[in-house]
């Protein structure tokens, strides 16, 4: 997206072309900056305050439940935040046991269950589950807000870390603490455009602070946001919840947006254009046609999907049926 | 130019035949066997028809592009474009699924080729478009995809080391060891760019060695020192995959495939990774089938666009071997070779099924560190055939540089920096002063 942004810059096109010019590398560079940042190196300076995992020889969730109230609780009493890393249960390269934590914020209650064990690509293998689920529950003294709503699942590489924030109505979850904090704001962006402008000229200083800042502002439509005007800004600004980053159709329909705008920019400021097309038409045909194709057979198949789930559980249903007679 | 049906299915089941057995011998690229073909043809022209002999190419490129997935799997001997199936792949095999593996892989490959017969009024109409306006900045289009390539590899460990630095160069062990991979495989590849280092006779096969280097031979090494055992294979009667994956691997595929088919030096395996970020592929079944689709489109695609009448669009070493002997002047010629390309994958499918159960019949009767030593045996011999004393040279430096992704768990692809570099150093015509400031020119 930071490569379609930047080739609406005539003279960088042009340039690029004439003078075998490598200027148009730093808007793909600067564009993924933001995750880089964080993946590669904030992560690793974060401090938790609490680290847990699981016992592969009880699968007793218990002390897990335990500290994770402990923390909220010690979060509300100190009013500062506290943060909990969960390790992963690795078995063997390719086998890593799953467990979910629950938030309860209607009585204030944390649930930790024990899991099936997965693959590294998080697929369940069948008849892992543990007998009788262990479940185990602790209650906290202070009110929780968890606006996520869905449980945190911990299972493959690196486990997450959750930070327990104190506001006034009470605790809130804050998951991944780390991440989209000050690598994720406008600030940093403008800052680094500011840097490059004045070492290198104006427009490579746009080159690097716009696809910054795009990258910024693109994530806003996921659920997690961003903090956006950071150091001025604290906390997170909560995300438009449009789509989900692990949305492939949103992944592709962007990827397919922004090659789409580079083939028509790159044509537009060529010396001679190769093809003129009206760009609305130019757009609803290659880009909007597919999208609205797509949306209709993944919604189709989505009726598949539930039928079929359907199906194996009334199959699953007749087999245990028959298994109790 | 007159066609003969009868020669063109001649030739087709010819080829077919001879790429299902030659796709079996490990980090054996059908290229190399086509370079010979071609060779023997411009010496003894009367053996094969002209009008025929890229219909016999064809046939064997798309029997390779779906049967070489039995080495990658089953042998453990990749090449650059199947790299990613073997992951997965291997996975599959060490927990009994290899067969599983090999049928979702050339599930992928049909669907790929059935993809590039539906690509085709694009085919003739805007890819040649699409070529002319990307021309002239083909240079700083492959440099984002080294930029993509590094910045976009992240750390695998599970962060258990007790002190912050102790994490932070947990993690950048396996990252340094990918950035010094593409460092060391774009230094090899500026010397093998840049100097004649292949006997005169065998440069048509110069990078040869350094593929079989990079990407089989530490892999087959690895077999071969591993104690783990491989255990029974399970020849399943179905696949757990429904139609919605289908759609979603061949979509994700065929992107990448289609990148790698239209952009020179990009491979499968590059395109393939940029698929799989592009749609957020995660999970295991839809990976492995999109490899497949991403290979097929890859391989048969970059040659069935040399068919466009005028398009100029195909890519490759084929292409280029096969450009100064035949030209397509005629839309009939596309589409021939749409129709060789279906019937060839047919029973080239048809044959995967068969050929992975026999694979799997000797993986449980011999030793599988015995079949790694012979797989072993078989790449110096290739090398050796091909390129001699030196290429046997250029081969254990590359599985040097190989191997250190393997031993750290990075990503393989860093050694696709073997010709990333030099060719877009060279596009944007600073390769021979870097190779002259590095004094390997």
């Amino acid at each position: 997206m930071g490569v379609a942004l930047g080739s609406f810059f005539p003279e960088v096109v042009q340039s690029s072309a004439a003078n075998y010019s490598f200027v148009m590398l730093l808007t793909g560079a600067f564009g993924i900056l933001p995750d880089t940042l964080d993946f590669k190196f904030a992560r690793y300076f974060e401090k938790p305050d609490y680290i847990v995992e699981l016992d592969p020889a009880t699968l007793d969730p218990a002390p897990i439940a335990t500290t994770i109230a402990k923390a909220i609780d010690q979060a509300a009493e100190s009013g500062k935040e506290t943060r909990v890393r969960f390790h992963t249960l690795q078995l063997d390269y390719d086998r890593w046991r799953q467990y979910s934590i629950n938030f309860r914020p209607d009585s204030s209650a944390v649930e930790v269950s024990v899991g099936p064990i997965v693959s590294t690509s998080q697929a369940v293998y069948a008849g892992t589950e543990p007998e009788n689920t262990p479940t185990a529950s602790a209650n906290t003294r202070s009110k929780i807000i968890h606006r996520h709503g869905k449980p945190t699942t911990i299972d493959i590489m690196s486990g997450p870390t959750i930070g327990f924030s104190p506001q006034k109505e009470g605790v809130e979850t804050v998951f991944l603490p780390w991440h989209r904090q000050w690598s994720h704001s406008f600030t940093l962006g403008i800052l680094l455009g500011l840097l490059g402008g004045l070492l290198f000229g104006t427009t490579v200083g746009l080159l690097i602070g716009l696809p910054f800042m795009l990258h910024v502002a693109v994530d806003l439509a996921g659920f997690m946001g961003g903090n956006l005007l950071w150091p001025f800004t604290k906390r997170r600004t909560e995300g438009l919840k449009i789509t989900s980053a692990s949305s492939p159709i949103a992944n592709f329909f962007l990827i397919w947006g922004s090659v789409l705008v580079i083939l028509f920019n790159l044509n537009r400021f060529a010396p001679i254009n190769i093809f003129k097309m009206n760009p609305l038409l130019y757009f609803s045909f290659f880009w909007g046609t597919p999208l609205i194709i797509t949306l209709l057979i993944n919604k189709k198949l989505k009726g598949q999907r539930f039928k079929e789930k359907d199906l194996l559980m009334e199959g699953f249903k007749e087999e245990l049926s028959e298994g109790s007679e | 130019m007159e066609f003969n049906f009868f020669s063109i299915l001649f030739y087709s089941i010819l080829g077919t035949l001879i790429a299902s057995i030659l796709s079996l011998i490990p980090a054996l690229h059908i290229y190399n066997v086509i370079g010979v073909i071609i060779l023997l043809y411009l010496k003894f022209g009367a053996i094969i028809p002209r009008e025929v002999l890229p219909f016999l190419l064809m046939s064997m490129v798309v029997t390779y592009a779906i049967l070489n997935t039995i080495p990658s799997i089953f042998l453990g001997a990749p090449d650059d474009s199947t790299i990613f199936v073997v992951l997965p792949g291997q996975k599959y095999l060490l927990l009994g699924k290899g067969y599983e593996a090999a049928i979702l892989t050339g599930f992928g490959s049909l669907m790929g080729i059935f993809f590039l017969v539906l690509l085709t009024p694009l085919t003739f109409n805007l890819l040649p478009l699409v070529k002319q306006v990307i021309s002239p900045h083909l240079f700083w289009i492959l440099g984002l995809i080294v930029v993509y390539i590094l910045m976009s590899e992240w750390p695998k460990g599970t962060e258990r080391a007790p002190t912050t630095w102790g994490r932070f160069f947990e993690a950048w062990r396996g990252l340094g060891a990918g950035l010094l991979t593409f460092l060391l495989s774009g230094f090899l590849g500026l010397i093998v760019f840049n100097k004649s280092l292949v006997p005169l006779q065998s440069s048509f096969q110069g990078i040869m060695p350094v593929f079989v280097g990079l990407f089989a031979i530490p892999w087959v090494l690895l077999n071969l020192l591993s104690e783990k055992p491989i255990p029974r294979q399970h020849i399943c009667s179905s696949i757990d995959f429904n139609a919605d994956l289908t759609l979603r691997g061949t979509l994700a595929g065929s992107f990448g495939g289609l990148i790698a088919a239209l952009f020179p030096i990009v491979t499968g395996g590059v395109g393939g990774l940029l698929a799989g970020h592009a749609t957020a592929q995660r999970d295991e079944r839809i990976f492995v089938f999109s490899q497949g689709v991403a290979k097929s489109v890859y391989y048969v695609g970059a040659f069935l666009f040399f068919f466009v009448p005028a398009g100029r669009l195909g890519k490759g070493g084929l292409v280029a071997m096969l450009g100064p002997v035949y030209s397509s002047y005629t839309s009939q010629e596309y589409f021939l070779a749409i129709a060789v390309m279906l019937f060839s994958a047919g029973i080239a499918f048809l044959m995967l099924i068969q050929y992975s159960k026999f694979i799997i019949s000797l993986i449980g009767k011999v030793n599988y560190q015995i079949i790694s030593g012979i797989v072993l045996a078989i790449l110096f011999i290739i090398v050796f055939l091909f390129a001699g004393w030196i290429g046997i040279f250029i081969s254990t430096v590359s599985a040097a540089i190989g191997l250190i992704p393997v031993l750290f768990g990075s990503r393989r692809l860093n050694c696709m920096g073997v010709l990333l570099v030099p060719i877009t150093l060279n596009m944007a015509g600073l390769g021979p002063k870097i190779a002259s400031a590095l004094g390997i020119f």
